[in-house]
């Protein structure tokens, strides 16, 4: 009974109505393309978001499609996050929460010979949502952000030698960033007027990653694992749809602009060491060019948007291993939990006019607690902030982030690489 | 496998974490809702990286380059090749006169009824015209006092199409007279005895009967054929009588309307908009003008506020006591080019009074501004009309103002003052 409470209760977490999720987020979330996210799971945020040389059995690593080569049974991924964003610049204050959906993936080991694995799955890799109010003895106006940039993506990865595994996926991405303006006058005979305006992208990429075993290099490298991997450049196709629905709507206007977009290229590197038999450390890496990159532009010669800079992140977490299936001994509760902590340092592709860009700290902490036959609940709590460069030149992001993510994998889930 | 860090082993034991497990998720989801029920403030942090901000501004123009005012007016409507006066459909015929200093204007009824032939007509005993008041005074509306007389036309003079009758084209000699004091919600029917000597003289196929007013101040209405409810139609009873026989017949008018001849004089640098006699005034916009000239409006701008603003002369402006004609003159968008004869124009909206200055009427024109900015064929301009009702002439419709006597005097655009000329005040935003 317990049991299906809390697959029930995961499942009412993961699958929550969407009608509480409100467009507000970080006032950063309305430059270029949004906030990056930089993971979809609970069980990588935990660890500051490290996990690109995970070689973890019960983990679909969106971050790396290599690393799907270690999968032991077929898995189905989901995650859902609640942020609260505290701004504050010298005078003023705001406070945001924000509840996405972080979509979902499912990989499955597809042939023992090269330990080859596939992974599906979509996710959002942007953030743009966000909301300002304010007004005047005229009018006032509220400004909202919606959406983000989302990949839908398939891969495949193998083992091409001892040891050393390449992935690769083909991502679709896409999504709709809408910026919507409500604005009412305090005089009732004026008009209020609604407006709208997308950004619909899509465009497609490749995505690779090599992971190598470390004792596949030399034995004294074992309990080393070392990842690698880029993102290719993308080339948007951006359609921009102006929406005006004046106060007599019969009027409303719609004007539909093509144009292109460009999303950078992205590197990444990863190292994870096993501490013992269950405790491991990783460290990553990520570095992207975003001062090249644009949402839309109809110039034959697109101007990169000025606001965006080149970013790097850098990540470190730790993890001790959940005992899921009493593989290292039966134990108690407590030991049967997986946890896990980390930091990062961002700096994010944000670089407001004057600000000298904007830096993220954070930290985390989470745990994964066994649910069922293979499933795992992961809880993680980040704690961070977000400052431009030269003070108050920009506001600064205090936040929290809740992160839940349901990984399921029932006797049923066929096919499983080991024999049972 | 090569090496993994990681063990995945067949499962020994039932793996499921009991109450401490759901005791550890209850405490995270109570930190959730706990988080969750933080009071969020929305604030303006953030707008300068807003890329897709809303430009609000409100402007005035006064300039003639960005206006286009004509004045004119139509006495006839001609409609599959026949002509009608305009006032021919109306509900109400106004008979009656105002005349002081700053206005001149006059209203007789016309009426034509079938009757019997020239040979039955010998043999008439009695007439009588009967008129069903209506609730309506314009001019001294204080004033309860009734004159009317009843003049014979019959030189064929009167038709559907009749806009002008001078005292010239009557008979010398009045049929009947009227005169009482009858207050302006009695809905009383006046009823004029005629002169049946008189009348034995004319052809009845010809014979048209015209009510002047007499010594009034005011004008009043009555009741016409057009008029769906029983007995407010002009009636003409008589008796004739046939060796001994007395025999009553009564008529209703298959012709009634009233002809207005409005003689006040014109007043320079201002304009006049008059019911009865179709008096409007056509306003164009120049929105290429507009649009040149004025930062960041153009064919997707939101028009929040388009208010015209016109300003009264009270002294030569007048409405009846009504409760309808305290209305504003009435906006009328038009539909098709040059159309004098309108049919095809939509109410757009009525005049009000700014409460702040009540010499200024305000006119919503928001709609068409932002119609015509999308589709710039669209510009006919429209009117300022005392009113507007749609009236069927064999069967077409067309927009009159026959219901209404009164009278808007404005500043032009070419008035001595230009801080009394008309004024189009823009509350616009785009993106």
């Amino acid at each position: 009974m317990l049991r299906f409470l809390m697959i029930a209760f995961a499942c009412a977490l993961v699958l929550q109505p969407t009608k509480s999720i409100r467009a507000q987020g970080s006032p950063f979330d309305f430059i270029g393309f949004g906030r990056p996210i930089e993971t979809t799971n609970a069980h990588l945020d935990g660890m500051g978001g490290t996990g690109y040389a995970s070689t973890d059995p019960r983990l679909v690593n969106a971050l790396n499609p290599a690393s799907w080569t270690w999968l032991a049974r077929a898995r189905l991924e989901s995650e859902i996050h609640f942020d609260i964003v505290q701004t504050n610049t010298a005078t003023q204050e705001g406070r945001n929460q924000n509840l996405r959906f972080g979509g979902f993936v499912f990989g499955a080991p597809v042939w023992n010979a090269h330990s080859m694995s596939i992974g599906l799955g979509v996710q959002p890799i942007t953030d743009a949502n966000g909301q300002i109010d304010f007004g005047d003895s005229v009018s006032t106006r509220s400004y909202r952000s919606e959406g983000g940039v989302s990949m839908l993506f398939g891969g495949v990865s193998g083992m091409i030698t001892s040891g050393v595994s390449l992935g690769g996926r083909f991502e679709l991405l896409f999504g709709n960033i809408r910026h919507l303006t409500d604005l009412q006058f305090s005089d009732i005979n004026t008009a209020s007027g609604s407006f709208e305006r997308d950004y619909s992208i899509n465009g497609s990429r490749g995505t690779f990653g090599l992971l190598i075993a470390g004792d596949s290099i030399a034995p004294a490298f074992h309990g080393i694992h070392l990842a690698f991997g880029f993102s290719l450049a993308t080339k948007l196709n951006t359609t921009q749809r102006t929406v005006v629905t004046p106060f007599n709507t019969d009027l409303d206007t719609t004007i539909e602009t093509v144009g292109v977009g460009s999303y950078p290229a992205s590197i990444q590197a990863g190292i994870g060491i096993s501490l013992s038999d269950r405790y491991r450390a990783y460290g990553d890496v990520h570095l992207q060019d975003f001062s090249a990159a644009y949402l839309y532009s109809t110039s034959s010669s697109p101007v990169a948007d000025s606001s965006l800079r080149s970013t790097n992140r850098f990540a470190f977490g730790i993890e001790k291993v959940p005992n899921m299936v009493g593989e290292y001994g039966i134990s108690s509760f407590w030991d049967r939990l997986g946890l896990r902590l980390g930091a990062s340092y961002y700096v994010t592709p944000f670089r407001p006019a004057g600000s000298g860009g904007i830096n993220e700290v954070a930290i985390s902490a989470g745990v994964g607690i066994p649910i069922s036959y293979e499933s795992l609940l992961d809880l993680a709590i980040t704690v961070g902030q977000r400052t431009p460069t030269t003070l108050n030149a920009a506001p600064t992001d205090k936040f929290i982030r809740l992160s839940g993510s349901i990984s399921l994998s029932e006797r049923w889930f066929v096919p499983s690489r080991v024999s049972e | 496998m090569p090496d993994s860090a990681f063990k995945s082993v067949k499962a020994k034991s039932s793996p499921i974490v009991g109450f401490s497990g759901l005791f550890a998720l209850s405490l995270f989801a109570l930190l959730a809702i706990a988080l969750s029920s933080c009071k969020e403030e929305t604030s303006i942090i953030g707008a300068q990286y807003f890329s897709d901000t809303i430009t609000v501004r409100t402007v005035t123009v006064k300039d003639s380059s960005f206006f286009g005012f004509s004045n004119y007016a139509f006495s006839t409507v001609t409609t599959a090749s026949q002509t009608f006066n305009a006032n021919y459909a109306s509900s109400s015929i106004f008979i009656g006169k105002v005349s002081d200093a700053n206005e001149n204007a006059e209203s007789w009824g016309v009426f034509k009824f079938v009757v019997l032939g020239l040979d039955s007509l010998a043999h008439i005993d009695s007439a009588q015209l009967q008129l069903r008041l209506l609730p309506y005074r314009f001019g001294d509306i204080g004033n309860t006092h009734i004159e009317f007389t009843v003049y014979p036309e019959t030189g064929g003079k009167i038709d559907n199409a009749t806009t002008t009758l001078g005292t010239a084209d009557l008979g010398a000699t009045p049929l009947g007279h009227f005169v009482g004091d009858l207050p302006s919600d009695s809905s009383n029917t006046i009823t004029i005895n005629l002169d049946t000597a008189q009348l034995k003289k004319y052809d009845p196929l010809k014979l048209a009967l015209v009510v002047v007013p007499g010594a009034m101040t005011n004008v009043r209405a009555v009741g016409t054929s057009e008029v769906a409810t029983a007995g407010f139609a002009p009636q003409l009873l008589y008796t004739v009588d046939y060796s001994g026989t007395i025999t009553e017949v009564s008529h209703p008018a298959y012709l009634d309307y009233h002809l207005f001849n409005d003689k006040s004089a014109a007043l320079p640098g201002e304009f006049t908009i008059r019911g009865s006699a179709n008096r409007r005034e056509s306003v164009s916009i120049n929105l290429a003008n507009l649009n040149k000239t004025i930062d960041s409006i153009g064919k997707y701008t939101t028009v929040n506020n388009a208010f015209l603003v016109l300003k009264i002369d009270s002294l030569h402006s007048r409405h009846s006591d009504n409760v309808s004609d305290t209305l504003g003159p009435s906006i009328i968008q038009l539909r098709a080019a040059n159309a004098t004869l309108d049919s095809t124009g939509v109410l757009v909206s009525y005049g009000t009074r700014d409460p702040s200055d009540p010499s200024l009427y305000k006119f919503q024109i928001r709609r068409m501004i932002e119609l015509w900015q999308r589709d710039p064929t669209q510009n006919f301009g429209f009117e300022l009309r005392t009113g507007d009702i749609i009236r069927g002439f064999l069967g077409y419709s067309v927009s009159v103002e026959d219901y209404t006597l009164n009278r808007w005097t404005f500043y032009g655009i070419d008035a001595a003052d230009p801080n009394n000329r008309p004024k189009l005040v823009l509350t616009y935003s785009r993106f």
